[in-house]
């Protein structure tokens, strides 16, 4: 120390003395550097920051005790004071980071102090806090993924969703039916180009609007009076919008969660099918209209040959002609049949409801088959009501038409020396009129059948190929009708039991 | 006296058949082949009864009720209605249009229309 002391020359001993002490006392590491870069003189902080004591340090290279050695000697020739980073090779091998700050000199003079500031807590907490930030970031990288993830997911849904809707529309757009949405308020929400197109309108005009105030638009009208205000549900019922355009309604509750969101009405042109109906219709009925003439012009002649007023005619000519009055009778039968189908098939089957007795209706009946019932061999029984039935409210002639056929039907199919009975009781609001036979019956496959329109069973063909397979679909008609119902009971070889309910009417009626 | 009965039908055969019957019950016949027809021989030949058809050409049965219910001497005879179809909706017309009685052709023979022929004249 003295050695170098002595390069001090110019300094009074007094000062010397008073700088080492401060030096030495400094609170933060610091040492003496001669003009060559050489360490001089460490102070007690140095030695707690480095690990090294004053006579390790002295003599050595300034720039030898820090890792980054070329910016250390950069520094000490640098013209101004500054603060550099560095990282000071401590005793144990560790670095210590520290900040440099070397003592302003003068030109061309080598010799320095330099005072280190430990930065090891404060790069610790920088550290820390990069640490922090870095994790932070990360976090929020991530959040930024998963937000993106969600983002392109909202993304694809809301493109799925538009597929979806495009499609949907597209299908409504094209849809061959004419369709209306209502929402829950009975507001039309939509209306596609079919339906604009059948009540010509645009969906300008009418979207949006109450069900209540479509009324007001003419060609709406005719849907308000049909499905109401709130919308009843309906289901294919015929509506005419004019006499070119006949259209089928049906209504659809849609439903979100057991929730009514909506209502939606489709309306199906059947225009077409109606003509067609109709046509078919017309063209039976005018045909069967047509032959009923050469008919009665048959069966007149025919009578009168049988009575004799065209002339004596012989046994045998009169059993020919018999048989032949019989096959005509047959024939006006059928013909019969086939009018009264087209009569229901237009919608203008029953004539007049009125107030009739059934039991006078089963008497007439009963009585009209008086012949056949005699030639047939049956033991028949009319089973009457021991008090008075109430009466029904009917069209007579067809309810009568209704007995006719099963009782008909019932001597067609039982045996020579079987039994038949008809019977008529009362129950509740009804009457119920049925006939038993002890005939072929019907096997169970076909039963499901029996009511449809020229259906005949496999069993009664063989027994009497005359039917027209018509007289149970005309009577399910008639019956329902009627507000009634028919069923029957039945075993193959062993009999049947037709039963039908007419609703009660006339003074007596409910 | 011999009551005359007017027959408008225009089926050929069974006008014939009807004429036939009627005259072999003593009745004295005149025919007419369609309405038009059908009026001009009731008012020139002022029958007791007519037997009318509903479709035919050129004037139908419910228009010649309708034209008989214009003139009083027209209204007062009889008619019953002898009609093909047998439809309600027609026969209840002919009734509103003073048809006394009416039968289906399918569902009657000569003789039940003798029958109802004697009824409408209280015989």
């Amino acid at each position: 120390m003295a050695k170098d002391l002595n390069k001090i020359p110019d300094q009074e001993p007094e000062a010397l003395e008073n700088s080492k002490r401060i030096f030495s006392q400094l609170p933060l590491p610091a040492c003496l550097i001669g003009d060559n870069g050489i360490i001089l003189g460490v102070n007690d902080e140095f030695g707690r920051l480095s690990g090294y004591s004053a006579n390790e340090m002295e003599g050595r290279s300034f720039e030898n005790i820090f890792f980054e050695r070329n910016e250390a000697v950069s520094a000490m020739e640098g013209a101004v004071k500054k603060r550099i980073e560095l990282r000071l090779i401590a005793k144990n091998g560790l670095s210590v980071p520290v900040n440099l700050f070397l003592s302003g000199k003068k030109e061309g003079q080598k010799g320095n102090i330099a005072v280190l500031y430990d930065m090891t807590e404060a790069k610790k907490s920088r550290e820390l806090l990069e640490e922090r930030v870095e994790r932070r970031t990360k976090d929020l990288e991530e959040s930024r993924t998963a937000l993106m993830n969600i983002l392109e997911d909202v993304e694809e849904a809301k493109r799925a969703a538009e597929e979806e809707k495009d499609r949907t529309m597209a299908l409504i757009s094209n849809f061959t039916d004419g369709l209306l949405f209502f929402d829950k308020r009975n507001r039309l929400s939509l209306i596609n180009p079919k339906a604009q197109s059948i009540f010509c309108t645009k969906a300008g005009e009418v979207t949006g609007k109450h069900m209540a105030s479509l009324g007001e638009i003419e060609k709406m009208r005719p849907l308000k009076e049909m499905l109401g205000d709130d919308i009843r549900d309906v289901s294919r019922e015929e509506m005419a919008l004019n006499q070119n355009l006949i259209v089928e309604i049906s209504t659809i509750s849609v439903l979100k969660q057991g929730e009514q969101t909506g209502t939606l009405v489709i309306v199906h042109d059947v225009t077409r099918e109606k003509m067609v109906e109709k046509l078919k219709t017309e063209f039976v009925s005018l045909s069967a209209h047509q032959l009923r003439t050469p008919l009665s012009a048959i069966k007149w002649t025919l009578k009168m040959f049988l009575e004799g007023d065209l002339g004596k005619i012989t046994e045998e000519q009169k059993e020919y002609l018999g048989k032949t009055y019989q096959s005509n009778e047959r024939m006006i039968g059928l013909i019969n049949d086939l009018l009264n189908v087209t009569r229901i098939e237009e919608g203008r089957y029953l004539y007049k409801l009125e107030a009739a007795d059934p039991a006078v209706l089963v008497q007439d009946v009963v009585d009209s088959l008086k012949e056949q019932i005699k030639n047939r061999n049956i033991k028949f029984t009319f089973l009457k009501p021991k008090k008075k039935i109430s009466e029904i409210k009917a069209d007579e002639e067809k309810i009568k038409l209704v007995i006719y056929n099963l009782l008909a039907n019932a001597l067609a199919y039982t045996p020579q020396g079987r039994s038949i009975s008809i019977f008529i009781e009362e129950e509740g609001g009804e009457v119920k009129i049925g006939v038993k036979d002890e005939g072929i019956g019907i096997p169970k496959d076909q039963q499901g059948r029996i009511f449809t329109k020229f259906f005949r069973g496999a069993n009664a063909m063989k027994v009497d190929t005359g039917g027209s397979g018509l007289g149970l679909y005309i009577s399910k008609n008639i019956v329902e009708a009627h507000g009634g119902s028919i069923w029957f009971e039945s075993e193959e070889g062993k009999g049947t039991t037709f039963y039908f309910k007419i609703p009660k009417g006339g003074r007596q009626g409910a | 006296m011999v009551k005359r009965i007017l027959i408008i039908e225009d089926e050929q055969i069974m006008s014939d058949l009807l004429q036939r019957k009627l005259s072999e019950e003593g009745y004295e016949v005149l025919l007419a082949g369609d309405g038009e027809e059908g009026l001009v021989k009731m008012r020139s030949g002022k029958p007791d009864l007519i037997l009318l058809d509903i479709v035919m050409p050129r004037l139908g049965g419910i228009e010649v009720l309708e034209e008989m219910q214009k003139e009083p001497d027209l209204k007062k005879i009889p008619v019953i209605v002898i009609s093909n179809s047998g439809q309600p909706v027609e026969l209840d017309k002919a009734q509103r249009l003073g048809a006394k009685d009416w039968l289906v052709k399918t569902e009657f023979d000569p003789a039940e229309v003798i029958e109802k022929v004697k009824k409408n004249l209280g015989e």
